[in-house]
């Protein structure tokens, strides 16, 4: 093989390619002339890496981003903390009575306001029930938060909350938040809650959807509004 | 070549033109497959060699200097914007003329009569290179290595894997080992 490879490139014709004596000439005196070569300049690239640079830095925020608005790492951002709050401008529904408080800060504009008891669930003990009402603000991006109110009665001793503990002076609430939803054949952004104990027995549930508002709250504006609770 | 023969540079460099030139050619076109652009890259090594030969020690030999130049200026050319609008351009031409050939391929046709060549011009540029520079070039492994800034292991496995791939096609064509035959360079005369 290596024989017949040896006579095989002496019989190239690459072996018989050569520049004519007129051409090493005009070359010669365009080199001595400093002149570049007639159709191309190869010369160190700058815009490419510069505009490769650009991208793939653009990409990397853009998906650190995404990731961590997923994941919920820029919860609390400047961003989500640059939320305005809205007064409450309905009354607190009879039914709430005195025993519960009642928002009076919200994270929109409320379009609708839907208040209504739900069961009453009798107790583990049979002596008493459970109440359960709740009041839902609908934003006008289809956003809501709904605060589900429930006395647990005597049961509130077996109940255990869960979610991650937030604590602000006496107050002690427990915040989740759940990834992707699927609502009515879409996919909707998360949803976060924050749920809390008062006197004991007193329940709140307070719970956000972000609609079509894409602006998502997280645990230090729904506890914003958990503490505007009066 | 004794450097120091020579009374001035610009002698110098002529004689150094004439004598490689030609190599130069050969070589960058094994690159790039086009004449035009290989005559081009010949005006554009030599200008680097001609604005650099003071500089040059003669820690290798002059030769393997000047191809070590070249080989960076073939390599950086193929990288280049131009040379991709130069490529793409062609191609487009060529499907919008109704599939005419490239002047690539027109010079792989005119090649491809010698099968060996067409085979050697086929090869990746890290097989064709070592090829090109140890059997038509006649560079030593040591001298490829300091025109390639390659070690020297690199270079002995990238010629035998080159050579395992020529054979192979050389096989497919129904040829063995050492036997003459001149289906194996058609089109070419033997002398």
């Amino acid at each position: 093989m290596e024989k017949e490879l040896t006579r095989l490139v002496k019989e190239s014709p690459i072996n018989e390619m050569n520049l004519s004596r007129e051409r090493k000439k005009e070359l010669i005196h365009r080199i001595k002339d400093g002149q570049q070569s007639r159709g191309f300049r190869v010369t160190k690239p700058i815009f490419a890496p510069l505009l490769s640079f650009l991208f793939v830095a653009a990409s990397l925020s853009f998906f650190f981003y995404f990731g961590a608005s997923e994941i919920g790492l820029n919860k609390g951002s400047i961003i989500d903390r640059g939320m305005p709050l809205y007064e409450v401008t309905i009354d607190k529904p009879n039914a709430l009575g005195e025993t519960y408080k009642f928002p009076t800060k919200l994270p929109f504009k409320a379009k609708e306001v839907i208040s209504k008891p739900l069961e009453k669930f009798p107790n583990t003990d049979g002596n008493s029930a459970m109440s359960v009402y709740s009041v839902t603000f609908n934003g006008e991006d289809q956003q809501s938060l709904r605060v589900v109110f429930t006395n647990f009665g005597s049961a509130a001793s077996n109940i255990q909350l869960e979610g991650d503990e937030i604590k602000q002076g006496e107050f002690t609430g427990y915040y989740r938040q759940s990834q992707l939803v699927k609502e009515n054949d879409d996919i909707k952004f998360k949803t976060s809650s924050l749920q809390w104990l008062e006197q004991g027995n007193l329940h709140y549930d307070l719970s956000y959807k972000p609609g079509k508002s894409n602006v998502m709250l997280y645990e230090n504006e729904l506890l914003q509004i958990a503490q505007s609770f009066r | 070549m004794d450097l120091n023969s020579f009374s001035s540079n610009e002698v110098l460099f002529e004689d150094i033109f004439n004598e490689y030139s030609d190599d130069v050619y050969k070589l960058a076109f094994t690159y790039v497959k086009r004449k035009d652009i290989a005559e081009d890259l010949v005006q554009e090594v030599f200008v680097k060699v001609y604005k650099n030969l003071d500089k040059f020690q003669n820690n290798s030999s002059i030769k393997t200097w000047i191809f070590s130049i070249a080989i960076n200026q073939c390599k950086d050319y193929l990288r280049s914007a131009y040379y991709r609008y130069i490529y793409l351009s062609e191609k487009i031409s060529s499907v919008a003329n109704g599939g005419t050939k490239t002047p690539e391929e027109l010079v792989l046709e005119e090649f491809g009569k010698h099968l060996l060549t067409k085979d050697v011009l086929s090869l990746p540029v890290k097989y064709r290179e070592v090829i090109i520079l140890y059997y038509f070039q006649e560079l030593k492994i040591k001298e490829i290595t300091v025109a390639l800034k390659v070690n020297e292991n690199t270079i002995k496995s990238r010629l035998t894997r080159a050579k395992e791939i020529m054979k192979k096609k050389y096989h497919e064509r129904g040829y063995q080992d050492g036997e003459r035959t001149n289906k194996a360079s058609q089109g070419v005369s033997y002398k």
